[in-house]
């Protein structure tokens, strides 16, 4: 037994034979043309691209057919490609100055910009590297004459193991025979890692050589959960990997009855599970995924990527949009929360930071801002006019700084009282609670709003004075620290006696073992991406309030995140056997 | 139609930077019109805009300013098209 190590990038258990892709080396038959024979050797490039571009626009069909339209343009982008003029005039250059045949030039140029490419030290762009390969064999397949695929027919399932598989190759993997996939090179963020995400193949990339240990028909395990393969498993690993394939059918299947039963406790209590959106086409989402409602719509895409500000309008439409699809259920608005790099409008000369996750962002350049916030705030509330629509200040830091807030709020509301404009008076006002200093202060911040809402991801962050993204402090953050957990406590208890509602919309409501602790300190709503909410309603319906405070009070006593951590994951094993396994 | 050269700068806003599908976007809207326009994003520069991969050569991530520059009869509606295609974002 062997086992390899990748990046997972389709979930799921695949077991079965290998079936090992053989590796296409580019195989140039002649490297020169016979001096002054360019001309026709450029005319057979010139067919060559007509007819591949053709073929991949062909391609572009079938894909969009069977995978969506936002699949099948990954094809249309290689078709493009294909046809790039300056693409076609270095290969032709290459050919009329250096008698190169078209094969050999075309390998040539490819090579010269595949190194270009990898030179941008970017990861995004080097995982573009699988599309270049994948237009040059279907150039190169023309060339010679060929006109199809050389994935065979496959007559009995396989597991197929290959250097690398172009993303052409991958969108025609056949569900029924390709059980699961595992390469030796590509990244997460690859085409061909998409494809396989859309088509449900469990797949496992960047394993580095391991093809020269497994021959074809070895035994192999795909576990694309983990980002792990194994080579001829011993017996036992191979029972515990046929159990996590049949508890992953059962699973699926229930995930999807889920989608329409209430997130009720076993005793009884209604916990409100609501989605967080970035963008108003995601909110089919939250239906699909049977959410209450939205609890976080982010309004940072509005200004993204613009010259100007959006205006009251395009605001105010791209709330309405939202409210369209979900009649009658809430949808709390975040105000903006970004950096004064965003704002075009927005050119302080002052602002020049050294540390800007704590300098002028978020509700602070709002404030400074009032004209831009003024504009956002008349949408929201022009928006409330026609459903269940609530507002939230981000990053609020302390008693002052919602007053502020909340006294703009209701000068724009009496300006559009003035002008007669509709909207609800009596709008719900929330603040996030991701300061550490507003956690503290939440006693007093509970008498001046309707709601909170805990943003761990940065309420994490700050009480711990680490940024997670940086790997050498990462090890610091964790929301089963004992310093956060305490903190929620205290903000959910000044809630409570405040009778104000309190929601978590950070990453830790996506986690069963976290959204366990959280609903035994009291929180009876969470917010969560779409995609994680039948999982967490679940893991609702499985539990009673009683276990779960008792959990609560357990990991209130303890005194690091390892105990917290190691004691959750055994609650969660008991709770929900499966759901760790997958 | 008289000459015009139009400058406009954007900022990349899709989260995996600028990538293949607007690159090829790019040109196949660039190939409809008859001015002349390229793209600058630092140092780097894409001289032609009807060529994804040399788009796609800019290297440029979430957040990059990229300058578009068109000069010809047609340069405004250009840039102004252009500038669309870079600024969108698919959600995830």
């Amino acid at each position: 037994m062997e086992i390899k190590r990748g990046v997972a990038v389709s979930p799921g258990v695949a077991i079965g034979p290998a079936w090992i892709l053989d590796r296409e080396e580019v195989n140039v038959r002649q490297r020169f043309i016979a001096t002054g024979t360019y001309p026709q050797e450029i005319e057979r490039l010139d067919r060559a691209i007509e007819a591949a571009a053709r073929e991949a626009r062909e391609v572009q069909r079938v894909v969009a057919d069977r995978l969506g339209e936002q699949y099948g343009a990954i094809f249309g982008a290689h078709a493009a490609l294909i046809e790039d003029p300056r693409l076609r005039q270095e290969i032709a250059s290459e050919i009329r100055y250096h008698s190169y045949t078209a094969e050999q030039a075309l390998d040539r140029v490819i090579r010269r910009r595949l190194r270009a490419l990898a030179s941008l030290n970017d990861r995004i762009i080097a995982d573009r590297q699988s599309d270049l390969r994948d237009i040059e064999k279907r150039l190169l397949r023309q060339l010679a004459g060929q006109r199809h695929e050389q994935l065979q027919k496959l007559t009995e399932p396989v597991v197929l193991l290959a250097h690398d598989l172009t993303p052409s190759e991958t969108a025609q993997l056949d569900r029924q025979h390709i059980l699961g996939f595992a390469t030796e090179v590509g990244g997460r963020t690859s085409h061909t890692a998409i494809v396989a995400n859309a088509l449900g193949i469990p797949a496992v990339v960047g394993l580095g050589m391991f093809l020269t240990d497994v021959s074809g028909g070895d035994l192999v395990i795909v576990d694309g959960n983990r980002g792990v393969v194994i080579l001829d498993p011993d017996e036992e690993t191979l029972q515990h990997y046929r159990r996590i394939q049949q508890a992953q059918v059962g699973h699926e299947r229930e995930l999807d009855e889920l989608r329409n039963l209430p997130a009720v406790t076993r005793d009884g209590v209604r916990i409100y599970l609501l989605g967080n959106i970035e963008f108003p086409e995601e909110a089919a989402q939250i239906l699909e995924r049977g959410a209450d409602g939205v609890g976080l719509y982010r309004t940072e895409f509005l200004y993204l990527g613009r010259k100007e500000d959006p205006t009251e309008q395009e605001h105010f439409e791209a709330y309405l949009k939202v409210l369209r699809q979900l009649p009658g259920k809430p949808i709390v608005i975040r105000t903006l929360d970004v950096g004064a790099d965003k704002f075009s409008s927005v050119t302080d000369p002052e602002i020049q930071e050294r540390n800007p996750f704590l300098g002028v962002r978020s509700l602070r350049l709002c404030l400074r801002n009032k004209n831009l916030f003024r504009v956002q705030l008349r949408a929201i509330l022009r928006a409330s006019a026609y459903g269940d629509i609530r507002i939230m200040f981000p990053m609020v830091s302390t008693i002052s700084e919602l007053r502020e807030a909340k006294l703009l709020l209701y000068d724009v509301m009496e300006e559009l009282s003035e002008e007669k404009v509709p909207f609800n008076h009596r709008i719900p006002v929330g603040t996030m609670i991701e300061v550490p200093s507003a956690a503290l202060m939440a006693e007093g911040l509970a008498k001046e709003v309707d709601f909170f809402s805990i943003g761990t991801n940065d309420l994490i962050q700050y009480v711990l004075a680490a940024d997670r993204t940086n790997e050498n402090v990462a090890y610091l953050y964790s929301a089963s620290d004992p310093a956060v957990l305490r903190l929620i406590d205290h903000v959910v208890r000044a809630a409570e006696r405040a009778g104000i509602s309190v929601n978590v919309c950070g990453e830790m409501s996506a986690e069963p073992m976290y959204a366990f602790v959280l609903i035994g300190l009291g929180l009876r709503q969470l917010s969560a991406a779409p995609h994680a909410i039948p999982e967490v309603k679940r893991l609702v319906r499985s539990i009673t309030i009683e276990e779960a405070r008792r959990a609560a009070e357990t990991v209130l006593q303890m005194e690091t995140a390892q105990d917290i951590t190691t004691y959750l994951r055994d609650q969660i094993r008991r709770i929900l056997p499966e759901a760790l396994a997958i | 139609m008289p000459q015009q050269r139009v400058v406009r700068s954007i900022i990349v806003a899709d989260p995996q930077g600028l990538h293949l599908r607007q690159a090829a976007e790019c040109a196949r809207v660039a190939a409809q019109f008859q001015c002349q326009i390229s793209l600058k994003y630092g140092d780097r520069q894409a001289e032609d805009c009807r060529s994804p991969f040399d788009i796609l050569q800019l290297g440029a991530g979430y957040g990059a300013e990229i300058i578009i520059e068109a000069v010809g009869p047609d340069a405004e509606q250009a840039v102004r098209e252009i500038a669309d295609i870079l600024t969108s974002s698919y959600p995830a």
